[in-house]
């Protein structure tokens, strides 16, 4: 199991150098390899570079916000089917409605929970995996 | 056939008697598995949930520790309070030696009040839900006002209480020290005797 996700990219777009440390410390121990963008722009550009297996996108952040970058995103056909899961405080229903019609698989509220995140990116990767 | 039956028939009691032992002590064993098994799963998620929770303060004490100047750690705090502690709501409040205060930051409505007059300690706090005290040393140079949790969150848990206490002990000294730093830094080198 290790060996195979041992190729796996995991993005992570996030202004919070708070929020990135502790994405990181979560995820680090893991046998991922670690790509960070600070704002939506750079997001898209890392994301159309690199072509990560998951990314985990932040809404409110300078440049441009997590929801318009979600939306670029998805109109590249090569990160049309990668996973995208927003991380973010903004709870509200209109806020999580506009994430997944937006195209995000799923929607992490901050502060991030250490089980929930490795529970919900873990199976993401394992269910590319499979269908791969 | 008939004593041959009966032969049969305490054999085959005898057997059944033999099958219930085996059967009582297997579910001995089992209910001893499950034991055991519950007691691991406690302890893993309980090894999961101490490791989570100092994940949490390891990540705020170095973001302290990361303030190159004073809006640098500042902004390190609210990044804190916002992200770690889940607020979106907050001032962050300094005091001089006069007992004078003065809000030097802060996120949402909370802000918003401040600016709108409210600059007073006592009047900042009256509605908080929780009021940090930041110090230097023992004494208290500000303080940090949380007026609310981000909607999603039930209230402080543990791992928040050890963050609000290390942002009480050491957030006021990371900031001055930052400021201090900044002062010295530009300073010649002192000749070596």
């Amino acid at each position: 199991m290790n060996t195979a996700l041992s190729r796996k990219k995991i993005l992570l777009v996030d202004d919070s150098p708070t929020s990135l440390l502790w994405q990181r410390l979560i995820l680090e121990p893991e046998p991922y390899e670690i790509l960070v963008a600070r704002d939506g722009e750079e997001g898209v550009r890392v994301a159309r570079s690199s072509r990560p297996d998951l990314v985990l996108l932040d809404v409110v952040m300078p440049r441009m916000d997590g929801f318009e970058a979600l939306r670029q995103m998805r109109a590249d056909a090569t990160l049309r089917e990668t996973p995208i899961l927003m991380v973010t405080t903004r709870s509200e229903m209109v806020n999580v409605m506009e994430g997944f019609e937006g195209g995000c698989n799923e929607y992490i509220t901050k502060p991030v929970d250490r089980a929930e995140l490795l529970t919900k990116v873990r199976g993401y990767l394992h269910a590319a995996e499979d269908l791969s | 056939v008939s004593a041959s039956a009966e032969m049969d028939l305490n054999g085959l009691r005898t057997d059944l008697l033999m099958l219930h032992r085996d059967a009582a002590r297997l579910r001995a064993q089992n209910a001893q598995l499950v034991a055991s098994n519950n007691d691991l799963i406690a302890q893993l998620t309980e090894a999961t949930q101490t490791g989570g929770k100092h994940l949490r303060t390891l990540v705020a004490f170095h973001q302290l520790l990361d303030g190159g100047d004073v809006a640098a750690g500042v902004r390190n705090v609210c990044d804190i309070v916002i992200n770690i502690i889940g607020s979106e709501s907050f001032v962050i409040v300094g005091v001089n030696a006069r007992g004078t205060a003065r809000v030097v930051a802060g996120y949402g409505s909370a802000l918003e009040r401040a600016r709108a007059g409210e600059q007073t300690l006592d009047a900042l706090s009256a509605d908080a839900l929780r009021v940090v005290d930041l110090k230097l040393g023992t004494r208290n140079v500000g303080a940090i006002v949380i007026d609310a949790l981000l909607p999603h969150r039930d209230g402080f848990h543990q791992a928040d209480e050890d963050v609000l206490q290390l942002l009480s002990k050491h957030a006021a000294t990371a900031i001055i020290a930052a400021a201090e730093w900044r002062r010295w830094a530009h300073l010649p080198l002192p000749e070596l005797a």
